[in-house]
C-alpha cells in the first residue's frame, strides 16, 4: 500500500516537480475503466468523431490487454488545463509512477513551442462540435458518400501545412493581336466600325502561390464539394494540425516525462519500500531497450546523458525549440553516444552479420551508432507541391521533384481520393511516372 | 460521459465488416488451403488477412532505416490480421445464396420438418416479446386509457411443421492411377466444400460417394476423401451403377437426384454408343449433372468433357441439366462450385 490518497500524491508530486524547476500545465486527473481507456487511446481525444480506422486500434489495444501481451496506463490531452486518464485498475503503485510522468507531459506541454501553439483552450469541446457535424454529414449526405470523404480527407494527413495561402484568381491579358501586316487596312476599308472595349481581354487564371503543399486545404477551398463538406475537410485539417506536432515531438515527450517520473518518485515520501520497488519494476518494463528504438527507452537515454553533459537549464532551452528531429541531429554529438555507451545505455558492440543477432559481434564506432540512429528520424514524407490549376477545365496538377520513385499503388489511390475531393482531372507528375487521379475508383473501394 | 458511449466498439464492428469485405475478395485463395480442408466444421481456423490501410504518399522502396545491424529497429509487423473463424461461418462468406438447382416437390418424397414461427399470442412472456398493439386493444377493451396487468399480450410461437423435399446427391470421384497428387488434392478440396455446404443447407439429403476406376466402388465419407486405389479409368460402369442405385434406393418419385463427377477426363475412348446411352439414362432421371474437370488437357477438350459436352447439347431445352467446370488452380475451386450448383446460371 502506499500511504495517502490519489489526492494527496498529486499534491507531493507537483511540490515536488515545482521545486525541479518543472512548471506544469494544470492537469485535472480522472479515473476510468478499461473500456474508456481503450477507447481514448484509440480516439486519442474524448469526443473524436467515429471512424473504423480507430476501431481497429480499439480492438487491438483491447485484445493485447486480454491476452496479457501490454496494456495501457495512461493517457494525456494536450489541453488547457491537460486532461490525464489513469486506469482504474492498476496498483497504486503504477498510479504513483504515472502521475509523476504525466506532470513531465505536462511540463512538455507548456514549453514545446509547437505544441503550445496548437488550438488547446476546451479540447474536450471542439473535437466533440466536429464529430457532431461529421455525424450530421453522415446523416444528410448518405453514409457511403460522408465515409468515402473522410476517408479520402485522412490520406491526406502529410500534405497539411499551418502557413497555406489560398491561390488568387487573377485575370491575365489574353495574347495581344499580331500586329498588322502594312497592307491590312485595305482589308477591313469596308468593313463596319468596330468599337474598342472598355477593357482589355483577359482570362481568369489561378495563381499559386510557390511551394503549396497544403493540398487538403486547397480541397476545402477549391474542390467541388457541398459546404457542409467543406466545413467537415477544415475540420479534419484543423485536427491534423492539432496532432502533428504531438507526432512530432513522441520521443522527446515520452523522453522527458520517463526521465521525470524516475526523478520524482525518488524523492516521493508515502512509499513502502516494497511499493518503490514495484513501481520501478513497471518503469523497467516500459522502457525494455532491447528495442534500441522503444521511445520510451531512447528518449528517457538521451535525457540523462544531455542532463549530465550540459545540465538541466539547457535541456529545458532544448525543450523549447526543437523537435524530435532537429533535437537529435544538433544535441546527439559523438561526445555524448561515447558517454552512453561508457555509461552501457547505448549498444558498444554489434553482430557483424546483420542476420544472425546472436552471432559474434564488433565495435561499435559512436559516430556510425549515431548515424544510424539519426537516419531513422529522418522525415520520409515525399513533398508534393501543387503546381498548377486551371480554372477553364477545373485541372489539378501536382507535382513530385523528388528522385526516390513513390509506391505505385499507394500513390494511385491517393491520387484517386485527391480527384474525389476535387472533383475534376487531377494528375501527379514525377520524373518517373504521372499518374491520373478517378474519383469513381476511390468510390468503389468503400 | 461522451457523445458515444461506447463507439469503441462501434466503430470496432465498422472495421470488422469492412475486414470482412476484405476476406471475400481473398476467399478463393483462402478456401483451398490445407488447414482448412478437413477441418471439422465447428473447428476454429485462424486466416491470415491483409490488413486494411489507409493509403498515403510513401517511397517504393522506404529508406532502410539504421542499416539493419540488428538491432530490431523498424520493427516490421507484416501487414497481416489473423482472424479465427470456423468453416461455417467462412461458408456464409461465399456460398449462403446457393441452392441446389431444379429441385422438385416429389408427391412421395416429402419429409416434414419443424419450424418455429412467431405467429402466436401470450398473456406472460418476457417484456421483450411485447405486442404493444395488441395490449392497447385489450386495454381499450376494458375502457381503460393505461395498461393493467391483465392487458398485457406477448409475441409468441408455435412449432409448424414445413414440408420438404428429399434429395440424393452421388459424388463419383476419379481415382484411377492418372489423379496425381494436386489434381487430388483439387478434386477433393471441392467435393469438400459441397459437402460441408449441402450438409449445412439440407440437413435431410442423402450423400453417396462412389470412388471409381474402372469399377465404381461406393464408400463411407470418410474413406471418400482418404482412400486411394490405382488402375485404368472408365466411366461406363459408374455411370450404370448409378442408375442402378437410384432405380433400386432411391426412386425418382421420392427423390431429386444430383450426379457431381470430379475427374481429370481422361478416359480411353468416349466414341461408345454404350457410353452415350447410359449417360443418357442418367440425364433423364438427375436434376443435375455436374462434372468437375480436375487439370484436365491444357490445349483440347479430354474426352469425357466432350462426351458430356454433346449430352449438354442434346439436352438443352430442359433447363441445362448437364453443367461442366475447370479446375485449374487452387483459385479455380470457388468459381468451379458456383458454376455447376448456382441456381440460375447457364452451363458453359
Amino acid at each position: 500500500m502506499v500511504h495517502g490518497t490519489l489526492d494527496t500524491w498529486v499534491e507531493e508530486l507537483n511540490q515536488l516537480a515545482l521545486a525541479a524547476n518543472l512548471r506544469p500545465l494544470p492537469t485535472e486527473f480522472q479515473v476510468v475503466s478499461d473500456e474508456v481507456i481503450y477507447t481514448l487511446s484509440s480516439y486519442l481525444v474524448p469526443g473524436r468523431y467515429r471512424h473504423w480506422s480507430y476501431g481497429e486500434r480499439y480492438w487491438i489495444a483491447k485484445q493485447q490487454d486480454e491476452r496479457r501481451l501490454g496494456r495501457i496506463y495512461e493517457l494525456v490531452v494536450n489541453g488547457d488545463p491537460a486532461i490525464a486518464y489513469l486506469l482504474d485498475k492498476n496498483p497504486d503503485a503504477y498510479h504513483v509512477l504515472v502521475i509523476g510522468h504525466v506532470l513531465a507531459h505536462a511540463d512538455f506541454f507548456a514549453h514545446n513551442r509547437w505544441l503550445s501553439q496548437v488550438r488547446r483552450q476546451n479540447v474536450g469541446l471542439w473535437f466533440r462540435e466536429h464529430a457532431q457535424w461529421i455525424e450530421n454529414l453522415h446523416q444528410q449526405h448518405g453514409f457511403a458518400r460522408a465515409s468515402a470523404l473522410l476517408d479520402a480527407a485522412r490520406t491526406l494527413y502529410q500534405l497539411i501545412d499551418s502557413h497555406y495561402r489560398p491561390p488568387t484568381l487573377e485575370r491575365s491579358p489574353l495574347a495581344p493581336e499580331p500586329a498588322p501586316a502594312p497592307f491590312d487596312w485595305v482589308r477591313h476599308l469596308y468593313d463596319e466600325p468596330k468599337f474598342e472595349p472598355l477593357e482589355a481581354p483577359s482570362a481568369p487564371t489561378y495563381r499559386v502561390w510557390p511551394k503549396t503543399r497544403d493540398v487538403l486545404a486547397l480541397m476545402g477551398d477549391l474542390g467541388r464539394l457541398d459546404e457542409d463538406e467543406r466545413v467537415a475537410i477544415a475540420m479534419l485539417r484543423e485536427e491534423m494540425l492539432y496532432f502533428r506536432p504531438q507526432q512530432e515531438t513522441k520521443v522527446m515527450n515520452e523522453g522527458w516525462a520517463t526521465y521525470w517520473h524516475v526523478q520524482l518518485i525518488r524523492h516521493f515520501s508515502q512509499w513502502d519500500d516494497q511499493d518503490h520497488i514495484e513501481a520501478m519494476r513497471l518503469h523497467a518494463q516500459v522502457t525494455q531497450p532491447s528495442q534500441l528504438l522503444n521511445p520510451y527507452y531512447l528518449g528517457w537515454t538521451l535525457w540523462e546523458l544531455l542532463a549530465e553533459s550540459f545540465g538541466l537549464t539547457r535541456c529545458q532551452t532544448m525543450i523549447e525549440q526543437e523537435t524530435d528531429q532537429s533535437w537529435i541531429r544538433q544535441w546527439f554529438s559523438d561526445d555524448v553516444v561515447r558517454l552512453g555507451q561508457d555509461r552501457h545505455l547505448l549498444p558498444d558492440h554489434r553482430p557483424i552479420s546483420p542476420d544472425d543477432p546472436k552471432g559474434e559481434s564488433e565495435y561499435y564506432p559512436p559516430a556510425e551508432l549515431k548515424e544510424d540512429i539519426q537516419r531513422a528520424f529522418v522525415v520520409d514524407t515525399p513533398e508534393i507541391i501543387v503546381s498548377a490549376i486551371d480554372p477553364d477545365t477545373h485541372r489539378l496538377t501536382l507535382s513530385y521533384e523528388g528522385k526516390n520513385p513513390l509506391h505505385p499503388s499507394y500513390t494511385q489511390d491517393v491520387v484517386d481520393a485527391i480527384a474525389f475531393l476535387w472533383g475534376g482531372p487531377v494528375s501527379l507528375v514525377s520524373h518517373h511516372r504521372t499518374w491520373q487521379g478517378d474519383e469513381h475508383a476511390w468510390q468503389k473501394r468503400g | 460521459m461522451d457523445l458515444y458511449n461506447h463507439k469503441g466498439e462501434l466503430d470496432r464492428q465498422w472495421y470488422l465488416r469492412k475486414l470482412n469485405r476484405a476476406l471475400r475478395d481473398s476467399l478463393p485463395e483462402i478456401v483451398t488451403h490445407e488447414t482448412i480442408i478437413g477441418a471439422r466444421p465447428n473447428q476454429r481456423i485462424r486466416i491470415a488477412v491483409q490488413r486494411l490501410e489507409e493509403p498515403h504518399f510513401r517511397y517504393e522502396s522506404p529508406p532502410s532505416p539504421a542499416g539493419g545491424h540488428g538491432q530490431g529497429i523498424g520493427g516490421a509487423d507484416g501487414g497481416v490480421v489473423w482472424i479465427e473463424m470456423t468453416t461455417d461461418e467462412l461458408m456464409d462468406l461465399w456460398l449462403e445464396d446457393l441452392k441446389l438447382p431444379r429441385m422438385e416437390n416429389k408427391p412421395r418424397g416429402v419429409v416434414d420438418e419443424e419450424e418455429d414461427r412467431f405467429d402466436d399470442v401470450t398473456r406472460r412472456g418476457p417484456l421483450a416479446n411485447l405486442d404493444k398493439r395488441r395490449s392497447f386493444y385489450a386495454a381499450r377493451s376494458h375502457g381503460r386509457d393505461y395498461l393493467a396487468e391483465e392487458d398485457l399480450r406477448f409475441r409468441s410461437w408455435k412449432t409448424h411443421t414445413r414440408p420438404i423435399t428429399s434429395a440424393v446427391v452421388t459424388l463419383v470421384r476419379d481415382a484411377s492411377g492418372s489423379m496425381d497428387e494436386t489434381k487430388r488434392y483439387l478434386s477433393k478440396s471441392a467435393a469438400w466444400w459441397i459437402v460441408r455446404w449441402i450438409q449445412r443447407q439440407y440437413r435431410q439429403c442423402e450423400l453417396v460417394y462412389l470412388l471409381h476406376t474402372t469399377e465404381p466402388v461406393r464408400v463411407e465419407e470418410r474413406d471418400f476423401f482418404s482412400r486411394e486405389i490405382t488402375g485404368g479409368t472408365a466411366v461406363l460402369s459408374t455411370f450404370q451403377a448409378v442408375a442402378d442405385l437410384w432405380d433400386r434406393e432411391y426412386p425418382p418419385s421420392a427423390f431429386n437426384h444430383y450426379f457431381l463427377h470430379f475427374s481429370d477426363g481422361e478416359i480411353w475412348s468416349a466414341a461408345d454408343g454404350a457410353l452415350q446411352l447410359a449417360l443418357q439414362t442418367l440425364v433423364n432421371n438427375a436434376s443435375l449433372l455436374g462434372y468437375f474437370e480436375v487439370q484436365g488437357y491444357r490445349s483440347r477438350r479430354s474426352p469425357l468433357w466432350k462426351l458430356y459436352e454433346a449430352t449438354a447439347r442434346e439436352s438443352t431445352g430442359r433447363l441445362a441439366p448437364v453443367r461442366l467446370a475447370e479446375i485449374h488452380d487452387r483459385e479455380d475451386v470457388l468459381g468451379a462450385i458456383r458454376t455447376v450448383i448456382a441456381d440460375s446460371q447457364p452451363s458453359s
